[in-house]
């Protein structure tokens, strides 16, 4: 009945986060992760629409964005894809939320009061303990 | 995008309470959601649109026609359902035989879609049904003929959330046609957050915002906590 899409993808109402927003980030992180592949064809808008319960609005929105970040694709009259090259803005992404992250632990690691050496050290344990070396 | 409902400098009074909107336009492929706590003038917009009530001032129209000076061309494309909307306590297979008689474009593969998706039986009859039930009659009534203009007046009460998800879901696929519009008032705000392209926030008679849905909503905030913070919570 509904459209199938090809990953799940959850809204949550109460998180004050525009629904626009939940559905870029799930996709983005599933085009970056490999989950969805390159080439791979989406939903229509409406379809994801439909199968998502959210409004047309704010499904272009989600693709409007995912297209500028380089994520997806638009081909005229064929549909939307997955970009086939991905890895420019994917590297560009993945680098933008371990900086994010890291800098958390970092201003935490400070207003615990520890000092940039120990801080370092630390970081340089925590790539040791969880595989620090590039595959 | 074509405009199947315009509204320009309209002011409606009845007795002490009057409807001011100084523009409004809902074309095809749109969701408009109508907001506001009670008495704030929805269901008396909804009824202009319908034809059932005329303006003191201003212009109404809908597919460019004055819904109040031709309500039969207006209403054969228009579907209007409010939950108090009296209908005939008739089997419901006899019931949709005598209305479908009004609609050139009835649709009875639909319409029996519509009766299975809403747990409706042909053999039910209106004054045996629940609430809900009822809600989900008069939703099948409105959208059987697959109007271009689909006004719902609060179509949610009580619905359990199967039927709203249902609901929510047939309001999508009508404005995912291109030619089609809906315009929904309700109190379920998280349903209209979800459905809505755009938004008419009214209180007390008067338009505090309109716009693009996510635009007034904005970030890092409901449509709830939005209505309270425009102080049009009731």
């Amino acid at each position: 009945m509904s459209p199938v899409i090809p990953i799940p993808i959850h809204l949550s109402s109460a998180s004050g986060v525009p629904f626009y927003k939940q559905i870029f980030d799930q996709m983005a992180e599933a085009v970056c992760s490999g989950e969805l592949l390159p080439d791979s064809v989406l939903p229509s808008v409406r379809d994801l629409s439909q199968a998502l319960l959210v409004s047309l609005i704010t499904v272009r929105r989600a693709y409007a964005d995912l297209e500028a970040g380089g994520l997806i694709i638009r081909r005229q009259g064929q549909g939307t894809f997955v970009a086939s090259k991905i890895e420019a803005a994917t590297r560009r992404r993945s680098r933008g939320e371990a900086q994010d992250a890291l800098g958390e632990a970092v201003q935490k690691a400070r207003r615990l009061g520890l000092s940039a050496e120990e801080i370092s050290a630390t970081v340089q344990e925590a790539l040791a303990a969880f595989g620090g070396r590039d595959e | 995008m074509s405009e199947l409902v315009q509204l320009r400098g309209l002011r409606v009074v009845r007795g002490q309470f009057s409807l001011k909107v100084q523009s409004l336009s809902v074309g095809g492929g749109e969701v408009l959601g109508v907001v506001g706590p009670n008495a704030a003038g929805k269901t008396t917009l909804l009824e202009l649109l319908a034809g059932m009530l005329g303006a003191e001032f201003g212009m109404v129209q809908v597919f460019q026609l004055d819904p109040f000076e031709h309500p039969a061309q207006v209403r054969s494309r228009l579907g209007y359902m409010s939950d108090d909307l009296p209908v005939f306590d008739l089997k419901l297979s006899r019931l949709m035989e005598m209305i479908s008689r009004y609609y050139p474009t009835w649709d009875w593969d639909l319409c029996r879609k519509l009766l299975r998706d809403f747990d409706l039986s042909p053999s039910d009859r209106p004054s045996k049904l629940s609430k809900g039930e009822g809600t989900k009659l008069r939703l099948v009534l409105a959208m059987s003929f697959r109007p271009k203009v689909l006004l719902l007046d609060e179509p949610a009460t009580g619905l359990d959330l199967g039927g709203r998800r249902k609901l929510l879901e047939y309001v999508l696929r009508t404005a995912g046609e291109e030619d089609r519009c809906v315009i929904i008032s309700s109190h379920q705000l998280a349903d209209i957050e979800r459905i809505a392209d755009k938004l008419l926030v009214l209180n007390n008679g008067t338009v505090i915002k309109q716009g693009m849905a996510p635009e007034l909503i904005g970030e890092g905030r409901t449509l709830e906590e939005a209505l309270i913070a425009w102080g049009a919570a009731g």
